[in-house]
């Protein structure tokens, strides 16, 4: 606690001062009256002056939301010994608004006096969120004397990221061991005919196609393909970001990351996730709830970090991109190192879908002629850029605020639709 | 406060206005600027204009002492309070507690210069500064019976 005499203070007794010299000086009585005030309520003021006792709590309605969701917040103020002026300030997280309620606010607070004081928060932008710094500033009953000292009672708040609308989720290329939803290409238990062949000892009697055999004389069983599950790798782009004040391109990413995150983990598939860029962080694949809750808090401490280092898959750990996963990347496309990695991905042999999470909306249209042609030749690298991807195999879907996810991934759906008729 | 300085004598009026005006001037630009540190200078640019007046009329003690007293302060009180941060209340009483604070200043200024002016001997105030100067030793007693007892209160806790 900081305590402070205020401008007024000195101003006070410097003005007292000079009205009893003066008055010496030239012994004019009239002065000292003049000077009586000046001097008395500096006196009075610092014979009554005491030390602000104040406790602080913080109540927060619920510790997770929703981006937009209001959450309230009472702060309890318990005042021991009573303060004549109690200014309050709650520093509030960039990301989070206040909609309802004073801040900051100024209170009277008398003797053992408990005040609570409600706020309503807005959460503006996902993320972790920790609330309840409390700046104070006690006054004095004149004016003149302030304690100054701040309260740490921040209580955490995870602001999810809204759900995006996905209609249908892209079907990997290939699927793991465990059972699950996806038709398998490989043959086994499942509902999905593909196929006919001749009875063998230890076949299912429930098998036989009895309309088959009955035509060929001989035992004859169906055969299906498997469902199984798949591995999906989540691969952001944290690098850097285009942003504006409508939101960034890692809002769109953590958006996308999300409902991906839990679409898929209905389908009883692993998910896991690799943020590449200045900082990595990585949580390998698993599934469930649990899982589900583990990735989503995990994916809003996300932030870009700027940093000139190279990066490779190489700073990667080989369990977090398990063979056979396809990796859906979020890139905005903006940094060479995460397109080179996600190109020496595809060239490993991995599923690979590209998200291309649109920069232009968060851009300042170009002034001027030569801006103009500036970002037009800019825009023909991004497009040689996507078509190396495409003569790569890589399906890009390019996705902003206007068009939706859905259609993102209806495009890459089509693509790989076109690429085995292609092959076939 | 100018005014009467300037009204009230009949020497050196512009210099007696020129003072006081300029205070005037400080005290305005230290509103519009909000610069606490010019509000004392134009309180004591005023109290000046006042001082010169004394000076240059001579005679018995001007009993309107006290009244000047209370308009500086008041002045002063005023200034500072709008220049202090605005901060919304949260609370009804202290909206009116900086109001309050201003009225007790002002009485105790009232009183504690009529208490000074009975003492000094000055003539002229009549029967009224006699009663204030009465008044004010009672509330200062008061005042400081009040102070002890809290003083000691605050001891034995």
């Amino acid at each position: 606690m900081t305590r402070t005499l205020g401008p007024k203070l000195v101003a006070y007794v410097a003005l007292a001062a000079t009205a009893l010299v003066a008055a010496l000086a030239l012994r004019l009585q009239e002065l000292v009256v003049v000077a009586l005030p000046f001097a008395l309520v500096p006196a009075v003021a610092l014979l009554l002056a005491r030390r602000p006792a104040v406790d602080v709590r913080l109540d927060l309605e619920r510790e997770r939301a929703l981006e937009g969701d209001e959450v309230e917040s009472v702060l309890t103020l318990d005042a021991s010994g009573g303060v004549d002026r109690l200014e309050m300030l709650l520093e509030v997280p960039r990301g989070l608004g206040i909609v309802d309620g004073r801040n900051p606010v100024a209170f009277h607070l008398g003797n053992d006096e408990v005040r609570p004081h409600v706020l309503r928060l807005r959460c503006g932008r996902w993320g972790g969120y920790r609330v309840g710094r409390v700046f104070f500033r006690a006054r004095d009953r004149f004016d003149l004397v302030a304690w100054e000292w701040d309260v740490d009672v921040r209580a955490p708040l995870k602001v999810y990221p809204r759900e995006e609308v996905v209609r249908e989720l892209l079907q990997p290329a290939e699927t793991q061991v465990f059972s699950g939803n996806h038709v398998a290409r490989q043959k086994g238990e499942g509902i999905e005919f593909v196929d006919l062949r001749q009875f063998t000892p230890g076949d299912r009697v429930r098998r036989v196609n009895w309309r088959a055999s009955a035509r060929r004389g001989e035992l004859w069983v169906n055969e299906q393909h498997a469902e199984r599950n798949a591995d999906v790798i989540l691969f952001l782009d944290t690098f850097t970001e285009a942003t504006s004040d409508g939101g960034s391109t890692l809002d769109l990413a953590l958006r996308a990351a999300a409902s991906l995150t839990a679409r898929y983990l209905q389908q009883k598939d692993r998910v896991g996730f690799v943020t590449f860029g200045g900082m990595l962080n990585w949580m390998l694949p698993g599934t469930g709830t649990t899982q589900l809750y583990r990735l989503v808090d995990s994916l809003i401490d996300t932030q870009i970090v700027f940093n000139y280092a190279w990066r490779d898959l190489g700073v990667l750990p080989r369990r977090t991109l398990p063979p056979k996963a396809m990796v859906v990347a979020l890139t905005p496309l903006l940094d060479d190192r995460a397109a080179g990695a996600l190109l020496d991905l595809r060239a490993r042999g991995f599923d690979l879908v590209l998200v291309e999470l649109a920069p232009q909306p968060f851009m300042a249209p170009p002034r001027g002629e030569i801006a103009a042609v500036a970002r037009r030749i800019w825009e023909l690298k991004r497009e040689a850029l996507r078509g190396r991807f495409r003569e790569a195999g890589v399906p890009v879907a390019v996705w902003d605020d206007d068009r939706g996810l859905a259609v993102g991934l209806e495009e890459v759906s089509q693509f790989r639709r076109r690429a085995r008729v292609a092959l076939g | 406060m100018t005014l009467y300085s300037t009204l009230a004598g009949s020497r050196l009026v512009p210099l007696v206005l020129g003072l006081g005006g300029a205070g005037c001037v400080v005290v305005a630009l230290a509103l519009v600027f909000r610069v606490a540190l010019l509000v004392p200078w134009g309180v004591a640019l005023v109290g000046a204009a006042y001082a010169v007046f004394l000076r240059l009329r001579g005679g018995a003690v001007d009993s309107n002492a006290v009244y000047v007293a209370v308009g500086l302060v008041v002045t002063a009180e005023v200034a500072f309070l709008s220049l202090r941060p605005p901060v919304p209340a949260g609370d009804g009483r202290i909206q009116w507690d900086a109001a309050l604070r201003i009225v007790v200043i002002a009485i105790a200024t009232l009183l504690g210069g009529g208490i000074v002016l009975v003492a000094s001997g000055a003539s002229g105030g009549g029967l009224v500064l006699e009663g204030i100067g009465v008044a004010a030793s009672v509330v200062i007693v008061s005042a400081v019976v009040t102070l002890a007892a809290r003083a000691r209160d605050s001891a034995s806790t």
